[in-house]
């Protein structure tokens, strides 16, 4: 036996005496986690509200693959009256994919104030054509007026905030394609020129004549494995600044990775001051496309340790959130999955790689008999530590006649313990926040501008929940609401530290959903803070003393 | 299907095929005898390659001794050489064709080799004239199963079960379906139909702690694991999978330092698992003892190059020890098993 041989003998001898313990101990053991975390709770009040959006999918016995996958949903200020509105993503028939009932139209929900909402689809001209699947909100004209970019089955369509209220499909002058299934988007300044580029998740190669049979031939059928299907590249448009994109994914290396895409999220995680891109994918590696910062990109999933858990095995990756959970500076990367899979979370180690956190901060054991679809790091009882909220669901409806794993689910939160750690909230965090869904989409935004976020959440087949956050605790708070000038209008990729926390401004997160709203901080019980903002620009900026409990309008300097 | 699980099945038929073997009988040749007892002797210390020598010098000294060829054949089927074991066993058929034990040698080839139609025919040949014969349905149904007909194969080990309801083999097996099928109520239903049969089988309590780990109930397998490990512990010094299986859930439970002292164990039964140096490296790992981690993980890929878990781990030690070179050829390597690796059924 070698030197490793040597080793591993000896670590051998060292390990049986400790294996003692383990076989004489009757439980599995947990360092305990002191309960010292504010409580989280939520309510239901999307009938209140009057938010009555059901989510149509038209499942079909065929179970054609795209039924399973809508729907997202936006939360953006689209009259920019400072109340955050909701827009969500719906299905269509099959297998016409058109939109010829109502009940399949997109919609909007103008936010009236004090919780309640007016359904304003038809008068803003956002009914939607096709089978919906994700939006994403930006301004990208730097107008001032968040636009809308809504992908599909074959048909993707940019609409364009007129800022009367209405919206116009400018699909085809922008020079958008449709020609593929997508089914998220997001929006990010990757050159760096002030405008807002277009990044477009494409999932698998499917047509609705696709009558592939899985399941069990004497039983129920299923949806089938995304393996069966060939994947896509993703699509990258650039932001030409004359209202047209320029198809750019073959000159940036985007187009050479083929892939089954469920979403994006973007942020700088090696601090180059360029964007980069996190993709999901469903049961083939993740994509990380560091950004070059020469308007090219390079994959470097497997390389930086995202592309996979640890284990090396595929999983069937969803919606995912780029943010810095521990407050050490660092953009980390946490993703749904399906049960078996866990949540995986992997922190940033600021060496241009990432470590697989999931089992040491408790995520693993967690999450490992859950299925989920949106995630997404905020805070929600303002303790100044980014908590994690995913949507709850499997994707197969049939799964139970294969799998002891349920396809209803209730929604999840787990509470950072502020030391690497979650703890599960879920069962304390409302009697009705237990109540089992199809849940797909989510955004997060204060809807009724009280401090905390809320969450609204898709539901195939049921009516769309809007979780008021009515966690008890009397914490402060800030949210940053960025106006760039040199930079692109919505401050997209401004890096924004509050004392210890920091956070970054982008609308992708969750499930092929979006969340253009102010950067939101937990303050504890501070009373006034300093905040320091790294624009996209490279500007830096610092406001002090910010009494806290506020929304603060924060403009980009002319200068550096 | 997984690698790992065709071979967990294989390793099911290999103990239980040949209980009645004929001992050693009149053979004139003494030289043929001392060779056969040596092979025996070589099998029982693990030196399979050893003991096929013995067997087939053995047989060469004396070729009226025919059962030798059945010995030959399953040492061949140790050391995973199927085609010679298939050949030993149709040796054996062309000297003895009405044998019933080298028919299901032959079967048993063929299906270890995965040779599956073939296996499936010699099988039926067998249940023709015997239909009840228990070995012959076991291996039916696990030839069902493995070319992805559940429902026969369910149904042959319901058969098997109601005409010879204390097969402790048969039970287990139908679990073991179960727990593959992700139907962990009914693998727990034979699990404890197994202890009924069995109170001391220590796979069944290794197994039912891998049913509880799929419901989510960590406390119950751990009591399951720690049952089958003190069953072991002085009974079968050879089994280590409660260990590596209770190393898996510490480790999913976050508890590194007790799951490396399990996978510790484990190696030490069974140094000749990949496995087992794997959750040890992944122990180590999550301990940041990265120097370690890639020692255990080097072993483990040593032992199993086409095994990707602990090629892909040891791509992330190897880059969290600085040592990028190294973590790039393993990230190649990786990449490579992968894209080989047989894809999951479901």
């Amino acid at each position: 036996m070698g030197r490793v041989g040597a080793g591993i003998a000896l670590l051998v001898a060292s390990a049986i005496s400790a294996l003692v313990a383990v076989v004489g101990s009757a439980q599995v053991q947990h360092t305990p986690t002191p309960n010292l975390v504010s409580p989280i709770r939520f309510r239901n009040v999307a009938t209140e509200a009057g938010i009555d959006f059901f989510l149509e999918n038209s499942a079909t016995p065929e179970k054609q693959l795209i039924e399973a996958m809508p729907g997202g949903v936006v939360a953006f200020d689209y009259d920019g009256d400072g109340l955050i509105d909701i827009f969500f993503t719906n299905g269509a028939s099959l297998p016409s994919l058109e939109k010829n009932d109502p009940k399949f139209r997109n919609r909007l929900y103008k936010n009236m104030g004090g919780m309640r909402f007016k359904d304003v689809t038809a008068e803003a001209g956002l009914t939607g054509i096709g089978y919906s699947m994700g939006a994403a909100a930006a301004d990208y004209d730097n107008d001032g007026h968040p636009d809308l970019f809504v992908t599909g089955v074959n048909s993707n369509h940019l609409y364009r905030n007129l800022g009367d209220g209405t919206f116009a499909d400018v699909t085809q002058k922008a020079g958008i394609r449709s020609d593929v299934w997508s089914v998220a988007a997001g929006w990010f300044d990757y050159d760096k020129d002030g405008r807002l580029d277009l990044f477009v998740v494409n999932y698998l190669q499917w047509s609705p004549g696709n009558t592939l049979f899985c399941g069990d031939p004497k039983g129920p059928r299923a949806y089938c494995h995304p393996r069966f299907f060939s994947g896509l590249p993703n699509t990258l448009y650039r932001n030409r600044g004359d209202g047209t994109f320029e198809d750019v994914s073959v000159r940036t290396g985007i187009a050479s990775h083929i892939g089954k895409g469920m979403s994006v999220a973007f942020a700088d995680y090696d601090q180059d001051g360029f964007p980069d891109v996190f993709v999901t994918n469903d049961k083939v590696p993740n994509f990380l496309f560091h950004n070059r910062g020469n308007g090219t990109f390079e994959e470097v999933g497997l390389e930086t340790g995202v592309a996979l858990p640890d284990h090396g095995k595929d999983i069937s990756a969803m919606g995912t959130d780029f943010r810095d959970y521990d407050n050490d500076g660092l953009p980390d990367i946490v993703m749904a999955a399906l049960a078996g899979e866990t949540f995986p979370l992997f922190h940033n180690e600021g060496k241009g790689w990432f470590r697989d956190a999931t089992y040491q901060s408790h995520l693993g054991d967690l999450t490992n008999k859950r299925s989920g679809w949106s995630a997404a790091f905020v805070d929600f009882n303002n303790d100044g530590w980014k908590d994690l909220f995913v949507s709850g669901s499997h994707v197969n409806d049939t799964v139970e006649a294969f799998e002891v794993t349920p396809y209803r689910l209730p929604n999840a939160v787990f509470a950072n313990s502020g030391n690497g750690t979650f703890q599960d909230f879920s069962s304390a965090a409302g009697a009705d926040f237990q109540t089992p869904g199809v849940h797909r989409g989510a955004a997060f935004a204060d809807f009724n501008n009280d401090g905390k976020i809320d969450v609204v959440v898709s539901q195939i087949g049921g009516r769309a929940e809007l979780w008021e956050n009515i966690s008890p605790a009397a914490k402060t708070w800030i949210d940053v609401k960025l106006t760039g000038l040199k930079s692109n209008y919505d401050g997209l990729g401004a890096h924004v530290r509050v004392g210890s926390q920091s956070n970054d401004m982008t609308s992708a997160v969750g499930y092929a959903s979006s969340s253009l709203v102010p950067v939101h901080f937990g303050t504890g019980s501070a009373r006034q803070v300093d905040i320091e903002i790294v624009w996209p620009s490279g500007i830096r900026q610092t406001v002090r003393g910010v009494p806290t409990n506020r929304i603060l309008p924060v403009r980009e300097p002319s200068d550096k | 299907m997984a690698l790992a699980t065709i071979s967990a099945f294989l390793s099911l038929l290999l103990l239980p095929l040949f209980p009645q073997l004929p001992g050693v009988s009149h053979c004139d040749s003494i030289a043929s005898q001392a060779l056969r007892q040596s092979g025996q002797q070589a099998v029982e210390s693990k030196q399979f390659g050893g003991a096929a020598r013995n067997f087939q010098e053995a047989f060469d000294a004396c070729p009226d001794e025919h059962s030798i060829l059945l010995q030959l054949s399953e040492v061949h089927l140790r050391l995973r050489e199927f085609d010679q074991a298939i050949q030993a066993a149709r040796q054996f058929l062309d000297l003895e064709p009405a044998s019933t034990i080298g028919k299901l040698a032959l079967a048993n080839a063929y299906f270890m080799g995965q040779r599956l139609i073939e296996a499936q025919r010699q099988t039926s040949a067998i249940l023709k004239s015997d239909p009840a014969n228990p070995q012959a349905l076991k291996l039916k149904g696990n030839i069902e199963y493995l070319s992805g007909h559940l429902d026969q194969a369910f149904n042959t080990f319901i058969a098997l079960l109601d005409k010879h309801p204390n097969d402790e083999e048969g039970a287990y097996m139908l679990g073991r379906i179960y727990y593959q099928e992700g139907r962990i109520e009914q693998a727990s239903g034979q699990f404890q139909r197994v202890l009924r049969i069995n109170p001391k089988s220590y796979r069944a309590f290794d197994n039912l702690g891998l049913c509880y780990q799929s419901l989510g109930d960590s406390e119950m397998a751990t009591r399951y694991f720690l049952t089958a490990i003190k069953l072991v512990e002085n009974d079968a010094p050879e089994y280590d999978w409660a260990y590596a299986n209770l190393a898996n859930l510490l480790l999913e439970k976050g508890d590194a330092e007790k799951a490396f002292a399990a996978a510790s164990k484990a190696a030490d039964r069974n140094p000749q698992s990949a496995r087992n140096f794997y959750l040890g490296g992944k122990a180590l790992a999550a301990l940041g003892k990265n120097d370690l981690s890639a020692n255990w993980l080097e072993r483990s890929v040593a032992l199993d190059p086409k095994y990707p878990e602990p090629l892909y781990l040891l791509t992330r030690v190897y880059t969290q020890l600085g040592q990028a070179e190294k973590a790039r050829v393993a990230l190649e390597k990786f990449r490579v098993v992968k894209a080989a690796a047989p894809r999951e059924r479901k």
